[in-house]
């Protein structure tokens, strides 16, 4: 052993930890924003990562087609009359037809918000060694991602940029109990946070926790993102579940129901900008629910008179 | 000779660095040999299965490699994986030189360790330490079964290393 302490190969060794450690100072230092290193093997492994998904979505899709090949045999004996008529249209319409469908709602919340610049993406990428549902997605600084970009789809809030690369982003979802947005119920207009917990993300939930004790919120209320720097006013989060008393007593949360699956979504949209976006200061996004809650209702009152100011 | 020695020599480390970056491909595609929404960890059996064939030089290089992978898509902090891969790979290289046996059995218990190491490193650094409510939920739920995916896969991945180290080797001695 002591031989192999004075070898070569030993002082390499020790060299090499010392730049997995030089990697992780600097990856701290520069707070999610991907260091060289890591954008050169997350360019060499893209490719890899693409053809896999697309293999996997095949499969995949060719599997559901012999499972239900029993099924899809009726169907098609009930419809063939149907075809016929259908043998003149386009072999992808269907394809079309979604995807028509998918920018037909980016249109809606495009009209909805003209402040906002999207970055239509796909999920590359879910590493098994996340929790919390966050997933790879292919765009990155070169389409114009950065870090704290709120990720969407058509249902919904998904989650936010938490590192970005040249081709790749990597985003933390709303189940991550690291990530705290400030919202409000729409019908009651009582703030909070919306924050992951552990259990509820188990089943595809989160909680908006200081809900005043008097709070009216009932279950099937929407609710909102109160806007600010990082997220903009008025995205879609989800619907009251249920509504419970904190331990400590003092006030409520509710176990809310997020609109988009996050654990499932294929193609998301990215908010490259909107009005009001800013420079993150310290450590807001990720830091505790408390400290944020005042934060969300003085950038709710800003937003407010913001609208009221340009009305 | 030694130009035939070495374009194999090139040849099987490439061999590993192209079945590396497909494993690790497949283990960040969605829903790949998921079950029950568990998915295993192949880097780390790779990895460890180049450490208990080759020297403890490539060994180290290829743990780094394949941690540095693992940071890619996960929450750790870039290098995290890295660093922990690297030594473990060393520890496993200096190992099956000296100690252990090469078979499936040491694979087992070699890669258990490290994959153990890793996972519970990693749960208790960017997990535990932030105080987050119900997180052993995590532990039970997601990286216990990932763990223990990824062991069952261990002995697996070592005849193919042992398959692609003789082929390559062979060719030069022939």
């Amino acid at each position: 052993m002591k031989d192999f302490l004075k070898t070569k190969t030993f002082k390499l060794i020790l060299g090499l930890a010392i730049l997995m450690c030089a990697f992780m100072l600097r990856a701290a230092y520069t707070d999610g924003i991907a260091i060289f290193t890591q954008k050169i093997i997350g360019a060499v492994v893209y490719p890899f990562q693409k053809v896999s998904t697309e293999i996997s979505s095949a499969v995949t899709s060719m599997l559901q087609g012999y499972l239900r090949a029993e099924q899809l045999k009726e169907e098609n004996e009930a419809l063939k009359e149907d075809l016929r008529q259908l043998r003149d249209q386009l072999v992808d319409y269907e394809s079309i037809k979604n995807e028509n469908q998918l920018y037909q709602r980016f249109l809606d919340i495009k009209e909805q918000n003209t402040d906002f610049t999207f970055c239509p993406a796909m999920v590359i990428g879910r590493d098994a060694n996340s929790q919390f549902g966050s997933f790879i997605i292919d765009k990155g600084t070169l389409q114009g991602v950065a870090k704290r970009d709120p990720v969407i789809t058509s249902d919904g809030l998904v989650g936010v940029i938490e590192e970005v690369g040249l081709t790749y982003s990597r985003v933390i979802t709303i189940y991550d109990p690291g990530l705290n947005i400030g919202a409000y119920v729409s019908r009651t207009r009582d703030t909070g946070i919306v924050v992951g917990a552990v259990e509820l993300s188990q089943e595809g939930q989160c909680k908006m926790t200081y809900l005043p004790r008097d709070s009216g919120a009932a279950i099937g209320d929407t609710v909102l993102t109160s806007g600010g720097n990082v997220f903009p006013k008025g995205l879609k989060i989800g619907s009251i579940k249920e509504i419970r008393q904190e331990d400590h007593g003092v006030s409520l949360y509710a176990v809310i129901e997020p609109f988009a699956f996050a654990y499932g979504v294929k193609d998301v949209f990215v908010i490259t900008s909107f009005e009001g976006q800013g420079v993150m200061i310290g450590d807001d996004l990720m830091g505790s629910a408390a400290e944020s809650q005042p934060e969300a209702e003085s950038s709710l009152e800003s937003e407010s008179s913001s609208t009221e100011a340009g009305q | 000779m030694i130009r035939k020695k070495r374009i194999w020599v090139f040849a099987k480390y490439f061999f590993y660095s192209l079945v590396l970056v497909i494993f690790y491909a497949m283990q960040t595609t969605d829903g790949v040999f998921s079950f029950f929404g568990v998915r295993p960890l192949w880097v780390v059996p790779m990895a460890v299965a180049v450490a208990m064939c080759e020297n403890v030089l490539p060994a180290a290089v290829f743990g780094a490699v394949s941690g540095l992978l693992c940071d890619l898509g996960s929450q750790a902090l870039f290098g995290f994986n890295g660093l922990v891969m690297l030594c473990g790979c060393t520890a496993i290289a200096l190992l099956s030189l000296f100690l252990v046996k090469v078979n499936w059995k040491s694979a087992l218990l070699l890669g258990g360790g490290l994959a153990a190491l890793r996972a519970l490193l990693e749960f208790f650094f960017f997990y535990l330490i932030w105080g987050y409510e119900d997180i052993q939920l995590v532990f039970i739920h997601r990286v216990f079964p990932s763990f223990v995916y990824t062991v069952l896969l261990t002995p697996l991945f070592l005849p193919l290393v042992q398959k692609i180290k003789a082929k390559c080797d062979g060719k030069w001695k022939e």
